[in-house]
C-alpha cells in the first residue's frame, strides 16, 4: 500500500484533483440524500397532524325582492331573499373517484329543552328582565293609529317575563302600511317583539324637545300567529293564519277562539329559550369548524371515537361553561329533550356566546298546539371542551352550551319540528379528504359536480408545506443524481488513469514475481484509500451543510395560523419541526462511493491482470 | 556445470476464439550458468514467446520445460520469477513513479527484506552496474536510456536470481551504451555466474554471446555452440 500511495502522490495534481472531485461528489450525494430524507421524514412525521376539510355552500339560483312597509321611513324596504330551486344534499357530492375520509355531511342542530339546567343566558344575567319577546295583553295610553311609535301599557303577560306587567313601553305596527286604530279603553293581545327599530315619530320628537336627548329605546312590533314549522324542501307548513292578522281585541270568549288558543299555546313556550341548549350531530369532530380551527378544544376527557360515531353511541362533548354551571363532571349523564330542529344555520347563530339567544317564533303545529319534545335520551359526557372567544364574530362560532353528539345517535334526525331549513352552508356542511388530494378532488368535481355548490378547502397549510418540501425534495434528487453521475464518471475516468493505464506497472510487477492478488492489492489499496478519504470528507461536509439547509423555514415553522392541529391542541398553529438525520446518509454515500470505486477498479484491474505481461511489455517495446 | 533450464520439444500454440497460431515448434535446448546465450531471429519468429516461457510467465502447450530439473508446470512460477529469474526489456520498463534507488529496492521489498538492508544492497547493485550515486534519487525519465537499462539490470540482480532474461536489451540504445550493456551482461555471466539469455536482432550482441541460437518460424536451431 505504501508503494501504491507513494506512486499516487508523485502525481500530486492528478491525485489532489481526484480527491477534490470525490469529496465534491460525496458532498452532493450526502447533501441530496440528507435533504430528501429530511423532507420525507418531516412530511411523514406531520402527515397525520394535518387535516384537509372542505366546507360546502349552495349558491342561490336567484334573489327575490320583497317589499316590506317601513313605518319610520313611510316607504317600502326592499328585502332580498336568496332563491333555490332545490336544496342539494350531501349525497349529491358522492361522485365516482371521490375519496373521502369523512363523507360530506349537513349538520342540523336541535334545541334541547331541559328546565333543570342553568343555561349560559341565565347564568350571565340571572335577574335581568327579559323584554325582547312577549305575548301580552296591552292598551294604548291614548287613542291612536300605530303607524308610528305609540305608548302602550302592558296589562297582562300571557307568555314571557311576568315582571313586564304594568310596564309602559312603545309599540308600532311597523310593517303594516294601513294599521287599524287602537283605543285606550280597549284591551288588545299580540305577540310583541323587538323588531329591530328604534322609536320614531311624534313621540320621539317630543322626547327630544323635553329631554334634549336622543332616546334610543326599541319599539315592539306585533307578529303573526301561523305555525313556525317548515318542510325539509324549504316550504312552510302554514303560509299564514287568519290573513296574517296580528293584533286582536280581547273580548269575552276570545281565548276560546282559534287565535286565542294559539296565543295561549304559544305563551306556554315563550320562555323555553331560556332553558334550551343546542345539540349538534356530526360524524367526526374535526368536521365541526370550531374544533378544526382551534376555537374549541378538548380541555378534559377525550374526543368521541370513530367507533362511537359509527355506532351512534350516546356520548357527547359538552362545553366547560355548561358543565360548571350545572355542577356536572366528566362521565356524568346529560339529559337531552329535543324540541325542535334547525338545518339552516349553525347553533352559534342562534345561541350566541355572549348569552343572547335568537329563538324561534311560532312554536305551535298547524293545529295550533304547542310543540312537544320529540326525543328524550341521556348522553354520557366523554369530553369537555373550552371555547376561545376572540372578540371577532365568526360564522363558525359554536353555540353557547352546545352539545356535540354522534349524528347517528339522534333517532329523529330527519328533521322533526323543523323550525328552519335551508341549503348547505360553510358553517353547516363539510367533509374530510386525504391531505394533498385537493387538486384530484377538484378535477373529479369539475367533471361530475355542480357549479351550484361552492367548496372552500382548509388544510392547515399542508399544501404550502408540502409544496415547499416537494420542491426541496426535487432539488435534493437533482443533487443526488448529480452526485451519483459525477461519482460514476470520475471513478471510471480516474480508475482508467490510476489502474487501466497502469497496466504496464502491473505487467512489470508480475514479471518481477509479484502474485496477482498482491498486484491487485498494490494497485487498489492506494486508489481505495483515496476514494475512502474523499468519500468520508465529502460525506461529512455534506452532512454538516445539510444541517444548515432547511426544508421548512429555519427548521421550525408555523403553518396557517388560523387553523389548529387537532382537537386537543390549544395552539392555533401547527408547529412543524423538521426531522434531522444526517448520519445514515453520510454512511450510505461513503459506502456507495467506496463500493462503486472498488467495483470499477476491480474490473479494470482484472482487465490488466488478464493481459499477458510479456505480450503487454513487448507491445510497448514495439510502440517505442 | 549442469543445465539450469532445459527445453524438450517445447511447442506453443496461441489460441484465440477464431484461430490458432503456432508460435513454437519442438524447441529443444538447454541453458547453463556462467554463459551468455543469444537467440536471434526476425520479428514474429517466436523469440519473445520463448523468452516468456523461460520467464515462467506462461507454460508450453506442448513438450517439457525444466527449471533446475523440475517441470515448469509444477513449480511456483511467481516464486520462480521473484527469486530465480529476472527479465530486462528493450524499453527498460522501470516504475516511472519510483526513483532509481526505489526501483532497485522493489524486488527486495517483495522478498520482505528490510528497507534499510534493501537500500544498502540496492546501492551495491547500482554500483556494480556503474551508476553514479548522484542518480539514485532521480526519476527514470530524468536519466538516459543507457542509465535506465543499467538500473533495469541492477533491479534484475536485486531479485537474487541467477537467470537473467533480456528481451532486446540494446534495442533502444546508442552504440556506446549498447557496448556498455553488452559488456555488463557478459561480466554478469562470466564473473557473477549468471545464465544470461538474450533475445536480440543485434549482431554485436550475438557476437559477444557464448552460444547463439537462431529462431525461424518457431523452430530453434543452434547457430554457434
Amino acid at each position: 500500500m505504501r508503494n501504491s500511495l507513494k506512486q499516487m502522490m508523485r502525481t500530486p495534481v492528478r491525485t489532489v484533483f481526484f480527491l477534490v472531485l470525490v469529496v465534491f461528489a460525496a458532498l452532493l450525494m450526502t447533501l441530496g440524500t440528507c435533504v430528501w430524507l429530511k423532507g420525507y421524514k418531516t412530511m411523514a412525521q406531520y402527515e397525520d397532524r394535518f387535516m384537509t376539510i372542505g366546507t360546502v355552500r349552495q349558491i342561490p339560483d336567484s334573489f327575490e325582492q320583497t317589499l316590506l312597509w317601513n313605518a319610520e321611513t313611510k316607504d317600502y324596504d326592499v328585502i332580498k331573499k336568496a332563491q333555490y330551486s332545490v336544496y342539494y344534499t350531501p349525497e349529491d357530492m358522492l361522485f365516482p373517484g371521490a375519496e373521502y375520509i369523512a363523507g360530506p355531511e349537513q349538520r342540523a342542530f336541535y334545541s334541547s329543552y331541559e328546565p333543570e339546567y342553568l343555561m349560559l343566558c341565565k347564568s350571565l344575567n340571572p335577574s335581568m328582565i327579559s323584554k325582547g319577546s312577549l305575548i301580552a295583553e296591552f292598551s294604548p295610553m291614548e287613542d291612536c293609529v300605530p303607524d308610528e311609535s305609540v305608548q302602550i301599557k302592558i296589562t297582562k303577560v300571557i307568555g314571557g317575563d311576568e315582571r313586564m306587567e304594568g310596564v309602559v313601553d312603545y309599540f308600532c305596527d311597523h310593517r303594516n302600511p294601513d294599521p287599524a286604530p287602537l283605543y285606550k279603553d280597549k284591551t288588545y293581545v299580540a305577540i310583541l317583539q323587538h323588531g329591530g327599530s328604534y322609536i320614531h315619530g311624534s313621540v320621539y320628537d317630543e322626547l327630544m324637545k323635553s329631554k334634549n336627548e336622543v332616546y334610543i329605546g326599541l319599539e315592539y312590533w306585533p307578529d303573526s300567529l301561523e305555525s313556525g314549522l317548515w318542510m325539509p324542501d324549504g316550504s312552510r307548513l302554514e303560509e299564514s293564519f287568519q290573513d296574517g292578522e296580528q293584533i286582536f281585541e280581547v273580548t269575552e270568549g276570545f281565548y276560546e277562539t282559534d287565535a286565542g288558543r294559539r296565543l295561549l299555546n304559544m305563551g306556554q313556550l315563550e320562555t323555553v329559550w331560556q332553558y334550551s341548549q343546542p345539540v349538534t350531530g356530526t360524524n367526526r369532530t374535526c368536521l365541526w369548524m370550531p374544533f378544526y380551527n382551534g376555537q374549541a378544544y378538548i380541555c378534559e376527557g377525550r374526543d368521541i371515537s370513530e367507533e362511537e360515531y359509527a355506532a351512534g353511541s350516546k356520548v357527547c362533548l359538552a362545553s366547560e361553561t355548561f358543565m360548571e354551571n350545572n355542577g356536572l363532571s366528566l362521565g356524568d349523564q346529560v339529559k337531552v329533550q329535543l324540541l325542535c330542529t334547525d338545518s339552516r344555520v349553525n347553533a352559534g347563530r342562534k345561541f350566541w356566546l355572549d348569552g343572547s339567544v335568537s329563538f324561534y317564533r311560532g312554536l305551535i303545529d298547524t293545529a295550533g298546539e304547542a310543540l312537544q319534545v320529540f326525543e328524550t335520551s341521556e348522553y354520557e359526557v366523554v369530553g369537555i371542551y373550552d371555547v376561545t372567544i376572540s372578540g371577532t364574530e365568526s360564522i363558525f362560532d359554536p353555540g353557547a352550551d352546545e352539545l356535540i353528539v354522534p349524528m347517528e345517535s339522534i333517532q329523529a334526525r330527519d328533521g322533526k319540528n323543523l323550525l328552519a331549513c335551508g341549503p348547505m352552508t360553510d358553517a353547516t356542511s363539510s367533509f374530510q379528504i386525504p391531505n394533498g388530494s385537493i387538486d384530484t378532488f377538484l378535477k373529479g368535481w369539475a367533471e361530475y359536480g355542480t357549479d351550484k355548490l361552492g367548496i372552500t378547502f382548509y388544510d392547515m397549510g399542508y399544501s404550502q408545506l408540502k409544496a415547499g418540501i416537494d420542491n426541496m425534495k426535487t432539488i435534493s434528487l437533482y443533487l443526488l443524481a448529480a452526485g451519483v453521475i459525477l461519482t460514476v464518471l470520475l471513478l471510471l475516468f480516474f480508475s482508467h488513469l490510476f489502474i487501466a493505464k497502469q497496466a504496464q506497472r502491473t505487467a512489470i510487477e508480475r514479471s518481477l514475481g509479484m502474485r496477482k492478488a498482491k498486484c491487485r492489492w498494490s494497485m487498489l489499496s492506494g486508489f481505495t484509500l483515496l476514494v475512502l478519504a474523499g468519500a468520508v470528507i465529502g460525506s461529512l461536509a455534506g452532512a454538516k451543510i445539510s444541517g444548515d439547509v432547511s426544508v421548512v423555514n429555519d427548521g421550525q415553522s408555523y403553518y396557517e395560523t388560523t387553523y389548529t392541529v387537532g382537537i386537543t391542541n390549544t395552539r392555533n398553529e401547527v408547529a412543524v419541526e423538521e426531522a434531522a438525520d444526517t448520519g445514515l446518509p453520510a454512511v450510505w454515500s461513503t459506502l456507495f462511493i467506496v463500493t462503486t470505486g472498488v467495483g470499477i477498479a476491480w474490473v479494470k484491474m482484472n482487465g490488466s491482470l488478464r493481459r499477458e505481461p510479456m505480450q503487454l511489455l513487448s507491445e510497448r517495446q514495439e510502440e517505442n | 556445470m549442469g543445465n539450469i533450464i532445459e527445453a524438450e520439444k517445447v511447442g506453443y500454440l496461441y489460441q484465440s476464439k477464431y484461430q490458432k497460431t503456432r508460435a513454437l515448434t519442438e524447441v529443444s535446448c538447454s541453458f547453463e550458468q556462467s554463459k551468455v546465450y543469444a537467440i536471434t531471429g526476425k520479428s514474429g519468429s517466436g523469440k519473445s514467446t520463448f523468452l516468456s516461457l523461460l520467464a515462467g510467465l506462461d507454460v508450453p502447450t506442448e513438450g517439457k520445460l525444466y527449471i533446475d530439473g523440475r517441470d515448469i508446470r509444477e513449480i511456483d512460477r511467481d516464486n520462480y520469477r521473484m527469486n530465480r529469474a529476472s527479465v530486462i526489456y528493450q524499453a527498460f520498463h522501470l516504475f516511472p513513479l519510483l526513483t532509481v534507488l526505489e526501483n532497485v529496492m522493489f524486488p527486495m521489498q517483495l522478498q520482505h527484506v528490510s528497507k534499510k538492508e534493501a537500500k544498502a544492497r540496492a546501492g551495491e547493485f547500482l554500483g556494480k552496474v556503474g551508476l553514479p550515486e548522484t542518480l539514485y534519487g532521480k526519476m527514470p525519465n530524468m536519466i538516459s536510456g543507457g542509465e535506465q537499462q543499467r538500473v533495469a539490470i541492477a533491479r534484475a540482480m536485486a531479485s537474487g536470481g541467477q537467470i537473467l532474461l533480456a528481451d532486446e536489451p540494446t534495442g533502444n540504445l546508442d552504440s556506446q551504451n549498447e557496448k556498455v550493456i553488452v559488456e555488463l551482461l557478459c561480466k554478469l555471466a562470466h564473473e557473477e555466474n549468471y545464465a544470461v539469455i538474450v533475445v536480440t536482432h543485434n549482431e554485436k550482441v550475438a557476437e559477444a554471446a557464448d552460444v547463439v541460437y537462431g529462431m525461424l518460424d518457431g523452430v530453434l536451431e543452434v547457430v554457434r555452440g
